[in-house]
């Protein structure tokens, strides 16, 4: 008997079933046996079986989870990164949380694209050095374990005025050139004045009576503001350091709060002032002369 | 009755819908009086553990064990794989037991459907096999049941026997082998 021949006789053995009447008869004896001691259960319809086994909001949960995991670990790591730099404000060398204030300062500073900002971050960052020092120095004397620490934040508060004074150097170097800039621009729109009057005759634009100053001196003026305001800021950022030198930490403190100050109040063309707009009005001006 | 089909009765029957159990019972005694038979030998003691398992399964139900189970056949095969070693271990002549004895013995093949023709092939089957069945060793009559009579999946039976797939296909093999010697050497 060959394999084939074997498989169909054992498959034919499928017919051997159970009396039929045995089978009838113990059905009804389960169902009884069943029955006992229990509530019989509604029948459900398969419809709403299939319903139920779908599950739709299930399934949404199910999809959101994912979502819902990246949005409660992005919450958790803003909550313990604004937290930690909070935490970590008042700390100075030595404590576990002053690694996360100095790489925050330093984010601070890498977020920042404004020369300004960033002068006014620089002397804040000077300024917390200062303030590190006093707290050095209040809770830890002049041990010496202290100096080693003194010793590097002083030499990181040099190193943000130095950092300081390059950008202030290079405001003021900004708006010189502005100032050229201005200059050159408003000879040139006075010269395409002159070619429009030639080709075409028109009386010659009122002087406003507002008392504002002409339009080509406004930035120019506006320049040699930001320069004086950069030498002030300049001049109080030597006297700083010199306090600094003498270990008057609450006087550099707050001479370095004056400089942010007098920053604050310089405006310069090139650095997002309003000025770009008046600029724009004398271009305009001289385009409707046409 | 499709895979659909028997989900959403299995999913009745976890629900403890008696009904749907008693739908159960007219899918799947059949086979499984089929395997307890084959495997105890006679008609009288299938009956009475194709009884057994159904009504021990729905037990089984009501105390939530079906969550453990993918389907309602595999638990109703382990059950009655259980019930036969339990059966074995009661009788003390387990080794002589063997098949209803005499030409069709106490057995009955019923089958209101099938033709006279079919029948007789049947009863033909059945006289070359009833002898060599059970000289198989338990393991392998086993699984020639399930594979080759009750025609289960690999899947099915990797289930009901809690063996991996792999190790039931090796099983089937080594099986079928062992019963094509025996009966061609009937045959010589």
């Amino acid at each position: 008997m060959d394999e084939k021949a074997l498989l169909k006789k054992l498959n034919n053995l499928k017919n051997i079933q159970p009396d039929s009447a045995w089978k009838s008869r113990y059905r009804e004896v389960l169902y009884s046996q069943i029955s006992a001691g229990s509530a019989a259960n509604q029948p459900e319809s398969n419809l709403k079986i299939i319903w139920e086994s779908i599950r739709p909001r299930e399934i949404f949960v199910e999809l959101a989870k994912p979502v819902w995991l990246t949005g409660a670990a992005c919450v958790l790591i803003l909550t313990v990164g604004i937290g930690g730099v909070y935490a970590s404000k008042n700390s100075k060398p030595g404590d576990s949380l002053y690694i996360a204030k100095i790489i925050s300062e330093r984010t601070q500073l890498a977020m920042t694209f404004n020369e300004k900002d960033k002068a006014k971050l620089g002397l804040e960052f000077a300024a917390n050095r200062a303030k590190e020092i006093t707290q050095v120095l209040k809770d830890e004397g002049q041990s010496d374990a202290s100096k080693e620490k003194l010793e590097n934040l002083a030499k990181n508060f040099k190193k943000e005025i130095s950092q300081a004074k390059n950008r202030l150097t290079a405001i003021k170097s900004s708006g010189q050139q502005a100032k050229d800039d201005e200059q050159v621009f408003g000879a040139n729109l006075g010269k395409n004045d002159q070619r429009m009057e030639i080709a075409e005759p028109v009386k010659p634009a009122e002087p406003k009576n507002d008392g504002s100053k002409p339009a080509g001196e406004q930035p120019a003026a506006i320049a040699t503001s930001t320069q004086a305001n950069a030498n002030q800021a300049d001049k109080m950022l030597e006297e700083a350091e010199k306090m600094f030198d003498e270990k008057n930490y609450d006087g550099t403190i707050n001479k370095l709060e004056e400089v942010n100050k007098v920053i604050n109040q310089s405006a310069n063309p090139l650095i997002g002032g309003d000025d770009n707009g008046q600029v724009k009005g004398v271009s305009e001006t001289a385009t409707s002369t046409k | 009755m499709g895979k659909i089909e028997e989900k959403l009765l299995l999913y009745k029957i976890r629900k403890k819908d008696k009904q749907a159990y008693v739908k159960a019972y007219d899918l799947y005694i059949n086979q499984l009086y089929r395997f307890i038979y084959f495997k105890v030998g006679s008609k009288e003691e299938a009956e009475d553990l194709c009884s057994a398992v159904f009504l021990k399964a729905w037990h089984h139900i009501l105390s939530n064990s079906l969550k453990d189970e993918k389907t309602l056949k595999a638990l109703l095969y382990k059950i009655a794989r259980n019930l036969i070693i339990d059966h074995y271990r009661r009788s003390k002549d387990r080794e002589t037991v063997s098949l209803d004895n005499g030409e069709g013995g106490g057995r009955e093949i019923v089958d209101e459907k099938q033709n006279a023709g079919q029948l007789m092939e049947a009863r033909a089957d059945w006289l070359v096999l009833e002898t060599k069945l059970p000289e198989l060793k338990d393991e392998y009559r086993e699984i020639i049941i399930l594979r080759f009579i009750n025609q289960l999946s690999i899947k099915e039976i990797a289930d009901i026997l809690n063996k991996p797939k792999g190790n039931v296909r090796v099983l089937i093999f080594r099986a079928l082998g062992a019963l094509k010697e025996l009966v061609s050497r009937e045959e010589k």
